[in-house]
């Protein structure tokens, strides 16, 4: 059968295509960064880093913002503040008027534009109350910005930062393991990119995190991949790199390595000049090493000079943080010069402040400053104080147990992560185990279910073949039964009569030739008798069998009655091949059973015909007989039952032989 | 006397109608098939049909049936070659008055239609003949017995009851019992117990 080969073939290469597909990883998307984005020409000019400085940015921007508003191009307008907002934030230059614009924008348009749109606003609020020491708020401004969908690179880099700049307030508010766990939730997104460089920046905080749980030498390893990864795109990343620069002089410093600290400050120092970065903040930390360094070498005039050169520098920025870090550079520089902290006043007033928002690290700083001033000034007193004080923001930021306990997170966090793996996998191969076993039971389903169509094919076949051989058994008998009927009638109509006329037509009559014709006569009135029952169609099959039953008992001297009670229900067809069968049956038994005597009875029920003919004899192996060469009588009689739609049943034993045909009536 | 012969054999046909005109009777119609018998038995109600049984369209049966149900006052008489008992019975049923072979119509013929022109009955003397042809033909007593009788007496000889006769030979008792008069009277024996007994052992002996 070619179709049922198709359909196997079929299935068999759907299961493959599905077993193909599940051995394919589920890898996770990459986000490919868009090579040049859609931007008018003002908010290109806008994106510019050049144009930041010019004097007529603020008014550009400003004046294209009001227009969109106007317009209720509200995405336009979020765009073009986006693009300032991030300009503000990459030159740390947070001024108040620029503040309220992007507030009023959130009060005010924020559900016009789309939450992709409008998340730039939380970023920049994030980073303006980081950059005003309070990580409390920005923290709860940069969550914010997680709510965002991740389904472009720009969402998912956006997501990535957010997270690696709530890693950085976390480091900052000496909450380490929150810390590390934004960090790595950052690297997870940025590996979504195709920027391989992304990384570098949260190994930078990372790093950072080692050096406060004072385990230098890890964030010095960690501090030298994220340079590697910042130097893969060495333009776009000049900025990060100098951090991660300022930050590897910052752990030497800390873990007193000044052998290491001070070449490196130099080397750093004259790179940044040659690289032409005007960023003020990076530029401060980066000086006031530089600075470090000359007290260190006791050049306290070029010292002096590049104090006086970041002044107005910084005042113009006017960032919290770097006025701070201003601050104690230039007390640093005091102290060295032995001249005492002029104003420790100020300082001391702006502790308060820092530990409200809980900078602890600017806060060792400034204990670290006035320590140094105090043991100069030789106020010991007010050392010790500084002294426990500080130690006291020490444990704040890092101590020990946390150092311990931030390695085992960090750890813990890794192991996790191959867990999670392990898991994948795990999942993978739980999931190809069940679309196996599905696919095999769906094979075995499949299979299973062909056997029983192909079977019931079979049967149906079977049934058909046994039908048509019924069919043909039925129209044989007919046919042999016309035949004989027409050589019957034959015989008696024409030969007879042909017969008779020769009788009559002899001029001269004898006794003895017309004795020979009526004895030729009487042949073959025999003959057609034996051939088929005279007249059946009109005397029924009742007076038949009871004239079958006369002539045996007159002809054959057997003792055989018969007890019809049957009224004509069957077709003249059926009931003459019941007729045979009776005849069969009675011609055995008068032939081999030496009964002493016979019955036939016809009944005839409400549902069914019941024909018995039963005899006392010897009786025969039914089976046995069955299977004999000599058994045509008996198949004979099956075959005509079948063929009327009549099951023959033969029970026989030593007492005589009971044949019963049982007819269903076809209501 | 109006009669009608019907028969599909031309020769058979022409041979009846001479007989029939040989005994000085007139024959109104001939035909050969029933259809036209019938007709014209219809058209001309004559006395007597002499009517063949095997013909085309209707058969001998059919037309001496049809002539029952439609009560017409012709009596029929079948010729035929039909040595059967079965089929005079059949035709019996139909009201037929007579009925002959063809081979013996020479010399039953006229008798018949003299028989059934009186109103009586005529069926031929073969016909009863053939039932009983191979009955023995020893002229003791038990010729004049049927099959079923003789068989008694045999399980009789064999000192079998009643009871086991009939079962052996399916019948019920009561045939048993009623054959067993029958063969009594037929015999001539006295009504005493067991007289047919003694009867039967000593015929079995001789």
């Amino acid at each position: 059968m070619p179709t049922k080969k198709r359909i196997i073939l079929k299935i068999f290469s759907i299961s493959l295509l599905l077993l193909g597909s599940c051995n394919q990883k589920t890898k996770t998307i990459l986000y490919i960064k868009p090579t040049d984005e859609k931007l008018n020409t003002i908010c290109r000019w806008l994106k510019n880093e050049v144009n930041f400085e010019k004097p007529n940015y603020k008014t550009v921007f400003y004046n294209y913002y009001n227009k969109n508003i106007k317009a209720e191009k509200y995405a336009e307008a979020a765009k073009a503040m986006e693009i300032v907002s991030l300009q503000n934030a990459s030159f740390f230059y947070f001024d108040t008027k620029f503040f309220n614009a992007v507030t009023s924008f959130e009060k005010n348009y924020k559900d016009k534009v789309s939450l992709k749109e409008s998340a730039f606003i939380y970023t920049y609020l994030g980073d303006f109350y980081s950059d005003k020491g309070n990580f409390n708020k920005s923290i709860a401004n940069y969550k914010k910005v997680l709510e965002i969908p991740v389904n472009d690179y720009e969402s998912c880099f956006k997501k990535g930062d957010t997270y690696r700049t709530l890693a950085w307030c976390y480091y900052c508010l000496g909450n380490q393991r929150l810390a590390l766990e934004n960090d790595y939730k950052a690297l997870e997104y940025f590996k979504r990119t195709n920027r391989s460089d992304l990384p570098g920046s949260v190994y930078i905080n990372i790093s950072s995190i080692y050096q406060a749980n004072r385990d230098f030498d890890n964030a010095i390893a960690t501090i030298d991949s994220a340079l590697y990864y910042l130097k893969k795109e060495p333009k776009k990343q000049i900025t990060n790199i100098y951090i991660g620069l300022y930050n590897k002089i910052n752990i030497y410093d800390h873990d007193e390595k000044f052998d290491k600290m001070y070449p490196l400050i130099d080397s750093v120092y004259h790179a940044f000049n040659k690289s032409g970065i005007h960023d003020t903040s990076v530029k401060l930390s980066i000086y006031s090493y530089y600075t470090k360094k000359l007290l260190n070498e006791n050049k306290f005039e070029e010292a002096q000079k590049i104090i006086t050169e970041l002044e107005p520098e910084v005042k113009k920025l006017n960032s919290t943080v770097s006025n701070l870090e201003f601050m104690i550079m230039k007390a640093t520089y005091e102290i060295a010069k032995n001249q005492g902290v002029k104003d420790t006043h100020l300082i001391e007033s702006t502790i308060p402040v820092l530990m409200e928002n809980k900078y602890f690290i600017k806060v060792r700083d400034c204990y670290s400053l006035l320590l140094n001033d105090a043991e100069m000034k030789k106020d010991f007193e007010k050392a010790l104080f500084y002294e426990k004080e500080r130690s006291k923001i020490k444990d704040s930021i890092g101590n020990q147990e946390m150092t311990d306990k931030t390695l085992v997170l960090e750890k813990k966090y890794q192991t996790e992560k191959k867990e999670q793996q392990i898991l994948l996998h795990k999942k993978t191969i739980l999931n190809k185990n069940t679309t196996i076993a599905l696919l095999v039971s769906l094979f075995i389903g499949l299979f299973l279910i062909i056997i029983v169509y192909i079977i019931r094919q079979k049967q149906k076949k079977l049934k058909i073949e046994k039908e048509n051989t019924q069919l043909y058994t039925k129209q044989l008998l007919e046919k042999t039964e016309e035949e004989r009927k027409r050589i019957a009638s034959d015989l008696h109509d024409s030969v007879s009569h042909e017969l008779l006329s020769l009788k009559n037509s002899f001029e001269e009559k004898t006794e003895i030739t017309n004795q020979k014709i009526d004895t030729i006569i009487n042949d073959i009135r025999s003959i057609s008798r034996n051939l088929h029952p005279i007249m059946f169609d009109k005397i029924g099959l009742k007076e038949s069998i009871n004239q079958m039953v006369e002539r045996a008992q007159s002809v054959n001297n057997f003792m055989v009655t018969a007890e019809i009670n049957y009224y004509t229900v069957l077709s003249s067809s059926d009931e003459l091949q019941i007729y045979r069968i009776v005849q069969e049956s009675l011609s055995n038994i008068i032939k081999y059973s030496d009964a002493i005597a016979a019955k036939i009875s016809i009944t005839e029920n409400e549902n069914n015909i019941i024909i018995e003919i039963k005899d006392n004899g010897k009786g025969f192996n039914v089976e046995e007989t069955l299977n004999s060469k000599s058994s045509f009588g008996l198949h004979n009689i099956i075959e005509r039952s079948r063929a009327i739609g009549g099951q023959a049943n033969i029970i026989s034993n030593t007492n005589g032989t009971i044949i019963t045909i049982e007819i269903k009536k076809v209501q | 006397m109006r009669i009608l012969i019907a028969d599909d054999h031309p020769f058979t046909l022409s041979g009846t109608k001479s007989f029939v005109e040989s005994y000085g009777y007139r024959v109104e119609d001939t035909c050969s098939n029933g259809i036209t018998a019938l007709n014209l038995i219809k058209l001309h109600l004559p006395d007597i049909a002499i009517l063949d049984i095997n013909m085309p369209g209707l058969d001998g049966l059919d037309v001496t049936k049809a002539i029952q149900e439609s009560k017409l006052r012709t009596k029929i008489i079948l010729l035929t070659m039909h040595k059967e008992m079965t089929i005079y019975k059949k035709a019996k049923e139909y009201g037929v008055y007579g009925y002959i072979l063809k081979e013996h119509a020479q010399t039953e013929l006229e008798k018949c239609i003299q028989e059934v022109k009186k109103g009586h009955e005529y069926i031929s003397i073969f016909l009863k003949d053939d039932l009983i042809k191979d009955t023995p033909n020893d002229t003791n007593e038990l010729a004049h017995l049927t099959l079923s009788e003789r068989k008694i007496i045999e399980l009789i000889t064999q000192q079998k009851t009643t009871k086991q006769i009939a079962e052996l030979l399916f019948l019920s008792e009561k045939t048993v019992e009623g054959h067993r008069s029958k063969i009594i009277d037929k015999l001539g024996l006295p009504k005493e117990k067991n007289a047919l007994l003694i009867w039967a052992m000593q015929n079995s002996k001789k």
